[in-house]
């Protein structure tokens, strides 16, 4: 290093030379093997230093890329990483290293789901064969009302952490936008009709999918003309980041997602709209029919239960409420079905587990380099 | 030919000559073919679904089970019907008899002789060698030797040869399997002493009498429902009396003091298991279960033990109502010998030899259940092979005979008992619809008995019927279709005040409904196991570099461009590469279709 900065720098001091610390695999913040290298705080030498490692065949890290190869490596869950999250954006209740608590509180859960499970399952194996059922309902019931209530805690907690997952509907005029938005949204918002470009400004609403939280947005598609249609819509882009979703829709799927839509991180499903009118290759929908909305919602649902903390900590509280009604019917097969399913995505959120789906890619396109 | 006269070697015999094959039987003991040498009762929970698709797939022990119940118990019964267990208590020679007649009614050629080994070239056995009749020529055999191959008995102290208590063992064919390569190993079990019931004063104890409205196994007859009367079981409990007999005694335990090497059940323990392993619990479980009438003896659920027989008097003796107990048989445990992974594949063929199908405890299982069902595929796939047809594995989403043969292929470290949580989708996999998830099954593999067509063909109309009755009909302001998924509903009372629906068999139309009912944690769970399947096995061979494709982070680009995976399920266990990349990796492989 020496070496190299002295190259670069042409005429720097040896007292000038920087420091480095190397770490070995497992030891340092990601989990890999890593080097520290500590300088003067000169421009002049941290250019030196940067262009030597640069010329090395170093690159330069991305947005929160040091979080994401911890996250990656096992070394941090996506709650730490939330509350890491939470330190770059004050004010929210994770903020001050509150986020050990809900780290911990998960894992309590998840102990506590476990053993309610086994239970549950013993008692359906065993329970009656063996003449007496150990399992007490009414207090496996109040077990489920506090992890209920533990839930709910840790979505407020996650979803002030990391915003809402939010989904763009997109598409050239006139493709059936607001139709859709109108129906996943479960009453009229949008004005409809005919008339290419009739919304002028985007809509937005929150709506649940599965115990799912969104925020659901109609974009004014980009219509022939300027004017105010090509605003809306490059709001709407300026608006985009990753993490988000964009539903795009053509009638008949006759157009592909435009490039510009397509940015790192950002989700999309292409529609074929209009299906009763003409079908194409792909999820065929229709708004008017109904046709596809069932399997549209379920890949909304799993893909911002497979992206957001928060979505999936919503997914677990309705989960949770499903497991008590079903218990309270005398239905414990479902009731072990939803506490299963509750179970994976617990599991994901404090241990990385294969569960559900992807990292927290909004969480950490707001971080900053580093720690 | 079938080698074994248990509940295995029964299914295997009839399900090959529901097949068109000549069968030949072997056994040590014709009379006791059919015995129920452990506790007199079939089903239970997962297992009496089992019992079910045996019945859907033309087997006898569901019509067995009915003919000789002297106890109809549904368990399960306020948990809900995707966990229902069926459960029979049996007159054990009723049972027997049934069986005798089914197979003498099928002609299954039935031979008293010793299985000594296999005839021939290992790779291509060409039937068996017999210990009296010399060998007998078969174009394929199924082995279901039970406890029998290698049988060694233990009883505190005393230690002897034999499969069963009263029975020899079959030494010789365990030496032919090790000396031609196969990789025996040992497993044990065990069985619990038999009082004399009037020796016991039943009054102090809790009968347990049959439970509601009755079912039957056997979908084909449902006017079989026991041989003529019923018996109720009675309910007593160990106290420390119990446990400090057994304590005393534990020096003496063949399974304590090393005697027995093979891995026993972890869920059908033995007593003295139980007070080791549970020191906290004061009190254990035992259900005195009759033995039928005629035999006047008492089954000691939950006492199963191997200590000597001066152990057992006092353990027996310590229970409430037990103080002059007459022990007619003694417990015992029982070591022996079974073929682990590897030497035989999901269809239950043996990997070593062509044309030998293994049943049963030979294949790791516990229970007569579980054997019974193993019977059927391998009689089928034996038959199959002998007739120059391919073998058939049971699809494990489809019934729990997949559950069970895929999980003993993969291989298994201690006697396997049968439960729902071993299948992914038990929600699906139920008493309700093993008819119409098993018989098309049976159609496909040639084991249906005729008429079964006809009954299939009448079941599917139903179903469709009260599909369409349940979409169309309106219940409290709801449809009837989405009233099914509230479980608060009562679906029987539901179906009862649909104008329609009574001209649908009753059984289907509650099965419909209850599809219903389970339909989105079902369909989830399924789905689930379908994409794990299909992305097990998706090629990656179109990718030409992985550090181009955009759709996943790049540390795993770099992870899998070393790991160079050749299918999707390969990629997935590349340390570094998430879920989420695999999501990239379908979409780059699936021609980018979103984009």
């Amino acid at each position: 290093m020496r070496r190299a900065v002295g190259a670069a720098g042409g005429s720097l001091e040896p007292a000038m030379s920087a420091v480095a610390f190397s770490w070995p695999e497992g030891r340092s913040f990601t989990g890999e093997e890593m080097v520290d290298i500590m300088c003067f705080g000169s421009p002049g030498v941290v250019e030196a230093v940067l262009k030597a490692a640069l010329e090395e065949g170093a690159r330069p890290a991305g947005p929160g890329e040091f979080s994401r190869r911890a996250l990656a490596s096992g070394r941090m869950s996506p709650l730490e990483l939330m509350a890491l999250a939470s330190a770059w954006s004050p004010g929210t209740p994770l903020a001050g290293g509150g986020s050990g608590d809900l780290e911990s509180e998960a894992r309590r859960l998840l102990d506590f789901l476990q053993r309610l499970q086994e239970e549950l399952e013993g008692s359906i194996e065993f329970g009656e064969a063996a003449g007496v059922d150990s399992m007490d309902r009414d207090e496996a019931l109040a077990v489920l009302g506090r992890a209920r209530a533990a839930a709910a805690s840790i979505t407020a907690a996650a979803a002030a952490a990391e915003g809402p997952f939010r989904v763009f509907v997109m598409g050239p005029a006139n493709s059936g936008k607001s139709s859709l938005f109108n129906l996943l949204v479960g009453r009229k918002r949008a004005v409809v009709s005919p008339e290419p470009g009739t919304t002028r400004d985007g809509a937005m609403e929150t709506i649940s999918i599965d115990g799912i939280i969104c925020e659901l947005a109609d974009t004014a598609g980009p219509g022939p003309a300027a004017g105010p249609d090509v605003d809306a819509l490059s709001i709407s882009l300026a608006e985009l980041r990753a993490g988000d979703c964009i539903l795009w829709l053509s009638r008949g799927g006759s157009q592909g997602i435009p490039s510009w839509a397509c940015r790192e991180g950002v989700r999309r499903l292409a529609l074929c709209s209009c299906c009763d009118l003409s079908r194409g290759d792909g999820l065929n929908i229709s708004s008017l029919t109904g046709e596809g909305i069932g399997e549209l919602r379920r890949w909304i649902a799993s893909e911002a239960g497979s992206v957001g903390a928060a979505a999936s900590a919503g997914r677990l509280e309705s989960l949770l409420a499903e497991a008590s009604s079903f218990l309270e019917s005398g239905e414990d097969g479902l009731a072990t079905a939803a506490l299963g399913e509750a179970l994976a995505l617990l599991g994901w959120l404090v241990d990385r587990s294969d569960a559900p789906g992807t990292a927290l890619e909004r969480v950490l396109s707001r971080m900053c380099v580093g720690k | 030919m079938v080698a074994g006269g248990g509940h295995a070697g029964i299914e295997a015999a009839l399900a090959a000559g529901r097949m068109g094959a000549r069968t030949t039987l072997v056994t040590l003991s014709a009379a006791r073919i059919g015995e129920m040498s452990c506790n007199p009762a079939i089903g239970g929970v997962a297992k009496g679904c089992l019992v079910c698709e045996i019945d859907a797939l033309g087997g006898i022990m569901g019509e067995a089970a009915d003919a000789s119940a002297i106890q109809f118990r549904m368990l399960n019964r306020r948990k809900g019907p995707a966990v229902w267990g069926p459960r029979i208590q049996a007159d054990p020679d009723a049972y027997r008899r049934f069986v005798r007649h089914a197979l003498d009614a099928a002609g299954v050629r039935i031979v008293e002789d010793e299985v000594t080994g296999l005839l021939g070239p290992t790779e291509e056995p060409s039937g068996v060698t017999l210990a009296r009749g010399g060998r007998l020529e078969a174009g394929s055999v199924v082995l279901a030797p039970g406890t029998f191959m290698g049988g060694v008995l233990f009883r505190g102290r005393e230690r002897w040869r034999g499969g069963r208590a009263g029975d020899m063992a079959a030494d010789l064919l365990e030496a032919d399997l090790r000396a031609r390569g196969f990789h025996v190993e040992r497993f044990k079990t065990g069985t619990s002493p038999r009082l004399v019931a009037g020796s016991v004063d039943l009054g102090a104890m809790e009968m347990q009498q049959e439970d509601g409205p009755g079912f039957h196994f056997g979908m084909r007859r449902p006017l079989l429902c026991g041989p003529g009367y019923r018996m109720p079981c009675y309910c007593t409990r160990s106290s420390e009396r119990t446990r400090a007999a057994a304590m005393r005694w534990l020096g003496e335990s063949p399974l304590y003091g090393g005697a027995i090497q093979g891995a026993g059940p972890r869920y059908c323990p033995s007593f003295e298991d139980k007070i080791v392993r549970f020191p906290d619990r004061a009190e254990h479980q035992v259900i005195l279960e009759p033995m039928g009438r005629e035999s006047r003896l008492l089954y000691m659920n939950g006492l199963s033990t191997s200590l000597p027989r001066q152990a057992q008097m006092e353990m027996v003796r310590s229970l409430p109502g037990c103080a002059s107990a007459v022990v007619a048989r003694w417990g015992y445990a029982v070591e022996y010998g079974m073929l682990g992974a590897g030497e035989f594949d999901a269809t239950l063929a043996s990997t070593r030899a062509r044309g030998l199908f293994l049943a049963g405890q030979v294949c790791g299982t516990s229970g007569y259940e579980e054997a019974a069902a193993l019977g059927v595929l391998a009689g089928r796939n034996a038959a199959a092979v002998a007739m120059g047809r391919e073998a058939v594995c049971a699809a494990p989403e489809g019934g729990y005979l997949g559950v069970m043969a895929r999980d003993l292929a993969r291989g298994i470290a201690s006697p396997y008992r049968l439960f729902s949580s071993r299948a992914e989708n038990r929600l699906h996999l139920r008493v309700d619809n093993a008819d119409r998830r098993m018989l098309p099954e049976a159609g496909m593999w040639g084991v249906a008995r005729p008429g079964d067509g006809d009954l299939l063909r009448g079941i599917l109309d139903d179903a469709g019927a009260a599909l369409r009755l349940l979409g169309s009909a309106r219940v409290g302001g709801l449809r009837a279709l989405d009233a099914c998924r509230r479980p608060d509903v009562d679906l029987g009372g539901m179906l009862t005040r649909i104008p329609g629906m009574e001209a649908v068999r009753e059984g289907t139309a509650l099965s419909v409904a209850l599809d219903e009912r389970y339909r989105g944690y079902a369909d989830r769970s399924t789905r689930r196991v379908a994409e794990r399947e299909r992305l097990e096995a998706l090629p990656l061979d179109a990718i030409g570099s992985f550090m181009d494709l955009n759709e996943i982070c790049w540390e795993a680009r770099e992870a899998l461009e070393k790991a160079r995976p050749g299918t999707l399920g390969e990629a997935s266990r590349v340390p570094g590469v998430r879920p989420s990349d695999l999501d990239g990796l379908l979409l780059a492989v699936m021609g980018r279709r979103s984009t």
